[in-house]
């Protein structure tokens, strides 16, 4: 087995715990404190011109000249162009609070999310406390949340369209962190604005990049007052994924991967700049559609979708599929499939509440290192167990 | 019948020639490229023909087609009984309430689960099934209503009030379920000729025969009925009684196909206005065969289309057959007196 194998049983990295290995640690963080007291000398020194730019995040970035935070998020749902909302970041006593564009109380200190990818970028940042209302409860997969949400702490205030507005009313929410699918959804945001709420837009699903998904910690660090911590947390994944990518180069050739099931006769295939993708092909899988262009995904007629799985090495994302038996019971013809017979078909359903919430799509945002060392682990060995990966498991 | 006939021998050797025709041409045409030798050299059982093209031809296209001309002469005859029955032009297979029956019982297993905690998805024979039980409720119930009640218009108004009724609680469903459940959902409604497979089509098959052979059984008192109730009556025939036995067939031939194909619109009132238009006859005899011939070849025609042949993409089924059957509605609508001389 390789070494790629690690595990990610807690016990055993007690047990490794040394004083050797907390040395380099000790030190880095000795080069980070020395670090971050010379940016914020050199801060001062630009305090005129002081644009935070996301390295790979395309949706937003933080203007903090002048002593005032903005937030600009662009772009905030699919198909949107050049649309830009000002979040202003000020402390609710500031008598300018309601000159400003979409005034945000700051720090904020309750909190209604809207999306569970959210809810793991809150916990990463120690705020989980702040949680007073979300959407949809019973798929929170964070056990800290879900305590939160057995002592009565943080309620469910409903769906989209749906929406219990009388419940977000009474929770006196400093912010509502919301998602756009479409401008349509602009109409439910309006409502809450009218009802005198603060709602700010978070795109961090319309990402194309892994890590540009990751980086929106650092808009949630700023909202909380966080921001170093932000950082931090958001430079250490980084690091784990390059290097995750780096040990996933050095493999001559990778698989060909297949994606997904079909919603009866039409599969919905994503082009070649979808975050997925680019995963894949940082893992060193060769995507078996990366003749499509562009982010969005592609319906595409079963009988193309089975000739390329014909032959496919490994088969991801099944979906509702978590046994060989379930494919079947979607279409018995993908038992010609080659990854069907070869036992090379793996779904991200390892971590799953019993009502069906999926880690997957709650923590993966923060975590693209995890999803990225499952998918290296998967593509490069012949024969992977299941306690050697992180979201993922393999289809019985 | 001023109008010359088209000689019915004639239509029949046409329509033989065009379902060959289409059979061939739907089976060959799709998005992956299959050459001509190939398909041939299945027929006449040739082992050299590649892997794939045997697969996609044997598991793919060819349930496909029978699927086409079963669920194209199902619900065109079934249109055509639901015109007869209640007298009415706009009358189709869904009338009774059947879709709406079948979109229920889908929407229960698709969606239940994560609406109410109710659902069983297993899968697509579990749609199937789902849609059945769902058709065959509404049919049990409008059955009910049509034994205490003489009138057929208020059946055909009862019928409409169900199908609202059940759409309602499907709306409940939606509104309460998950994006990719109510996904499923979406797409199923769309309709789609291509999901059943291999097994699943002896049942559809055995179901729809049954339905159709109903059907062929009933041209006599169709006759009759179609000269008014009274009438039927003063000739001795048990109108309740063949109108049940005409429920029972829509019910499985349209049923069966919105269970296994989707509900597909407008095939089913369409092609039997075409039939009348070309054949200029109100004798079921030969109205119910034809139907279910034409029906059969509009539906593969339709699946061609929708095939888009040479590109990677498939449209829904139920959207072409709108778009062709349309047509055909409107100007039955614009012409209505003419219907009414028939």
């Amino acid at each position: 087995m390789s070494k790629l194998l690690r595990s990610y049983s807690g016990k055993n990295s007690l047990h490794l715990f040394s004083i050797n290995q907390i040395i380099p640690y000790f030190l880095f963080a000795l080069v980070l404190i020395f670090a971050s007291c010379k940016n914020s000398q050199t801060e001062k020194s630009t305090q005129t011109d002081n644009n935070i730019e996301p390295k790979y995040a395309k949706g937003f970035n933080i203007d903090t000249s002048n002593k005032k935070i903005t937030i600009n998020i662009f772009n905030p749902w699919q198909g949107a162009h050049e649309v830009v909302y000002k979040y202003s970041l000020v402390n609710k006593k500031n008598p300018d609070f309601n000159k400003v564009d979409n005034p945000i109380p700051y720090p904020v200190k309750r909190v209604i999310c809207m999306s569970s990818s959210h809810v793991a970028f809150i916990d990463a940042l120690g705020q989980s406390n702040t949680l007073v209302g979300l959407s949809g409860t019973k798929y929170v997969y964070n056990p800290n949340i879900n305590k939160e949400i057995d002592s009565g702490a943080l309620v469910d205030v409903g769906y989209d369209q749906g929406l219990n507005y009388e419940l977000i009313t009474s929770l006196k929410p400093d912010v509502i962190l919301c998602y756009g699918v479409s401008e349509e959804s602009l109409s439910y945001l309006n409502k809450l604005k009218e009802l005198g709420l603060h709602v700010m837009l978070i795109g961090d699903y319309l990402e194309n990049d892994p890590l540009g998904k990751t980086e929106w910690i650092k808009v949630f660090g700023y909202l909380f007052g966080v921001p170093q911590k932000a950082d931090s947390i958001f430079n250490i994944i980084e690091q784990k994924y390059n290097s995750e990518k780096t040990i996933a180069s050095k493999y001559q050739s990778g698989p060909t991967v297949f994606l997904n099931t079909p919603f009866r006769d039409v599969w919905y295939f994503p082009g070649n700049d979808n975050y997925f993708v680019k995963m894949i092909k940082d893992a060193g899988g060769r995507y078996l559609f990366s003749n499509l262009k562009g982010s969005q995904s592609y319906p595409i007629s079963t009988e193309i979708a089975y000739k390329s799985g014909l032959n496919a090495d490994v088969w991801i994302n099944t979906g509702t599929a978590h046994s060989k038996a379930d494919i079947l019971k979607f279409d018995p013809r993908f038992a010609t499939l080659a990854p069907f017979a070869k036992d090379k078909i793996y779904n991200n359903y390892k971590r799953m509440n019993k009502n069906g919430g999926n880690d997957f799509w709650e923590s993966g945002t923060l975590n693209p290192h995890l999803i990225l060392h499952d998918l290296v682990t998967i593509f490069h060995n012949v024969d992977v167990q299941d306690s050697c990966l992180y979201y993922y498991s393999k289809l019985k | 019948m001023k109008r010359k006939r088209t000689p019915v021998l004639a239509f029949f050797g046409i329509m033989g020639v065009l379902i060959l025709l289409l059979f061939v041409l739907d089976i060959m045409l799709g998005s992956v490229n299959i050459p001509f030798k190939d398909f041939w050299g299945i027929i006449v059982g040739d082992e050299a023909v590649s892997n794939v093209s045997r697969q996609i031809l044997i598991h793919f296209r060819l349930p496909k087609v029978i699927t086409a001309i079963l669920a194209g002469s199902a619900l065109a005859v079934s249109g055509l009984q639901m015109q007869t029955i209640f007298r009415n032009p706009l009358a189709g297979p869904y009338v009774l309430g059947i879709s709406s029956g079948a979109s229920l019982g889908v929407a229960i297993a698709v969606l239940g689960s994560s609406a109410i905690g109710l659902g069983f998805w297993f899968g697509q024979i579990g749609v199937v099934l789902a849609a059945l039980i769902g058709s065959m409720l509404i049919l049990l119930l409008i059955v009910a209503v049509s034994i205490r009640i003489r009138d057929i218009m208020t059946i055909l108004i009862l019928g409409i009030i169900f199908g609202m009724a059940t759409s309602a609680i499907t709306s409940i469903l939606q509104y309460f379920s998950s994006e990719g459940s109510l996904k499923t959902y979406v797409i199923w409604t769309m309709g789609s000729l291509s999901s059943v497979n291999g097994s699943q089509l002896w049942l559809f098959s055995g179901l729809v025969i049954i339905g159709q052979i109903l059907a062929i059984a009933l041209s006599r008192p169709l006759n009759v009925l179609s000269l008014g109730e009274n009438y039927a009556r003063s000739l001795g025939y048990n109108v309740e009684k063949i109108r049940l036995i005409v429920f029972v067939s829509t019910s499985l031939l349209a049923g069966t196909t919105t269970a296994f194909a989707g509900p597909i619109a407008f095939i089913g009132i369409a092609v039997p206005h075409i039939v009348r238009l070309i054949l200029h006859t109100s004798n079921h005899a030969i109205l119910i065969p034809s139907t279910l011939v034409t029906g059969a070849s509009i539906m593969m025609l339709c699946d061609v289309i929708a095939q888009l042949p040479g590109s990677n993409l498939v449209l829904p089924i139920n959207s072409v057959a709108a778009l062709m059957g349309i047509p055909v509605v409107v100007y039955v609508i614009l012409s209505k007196k003419r219907f009414a001389q028939h």
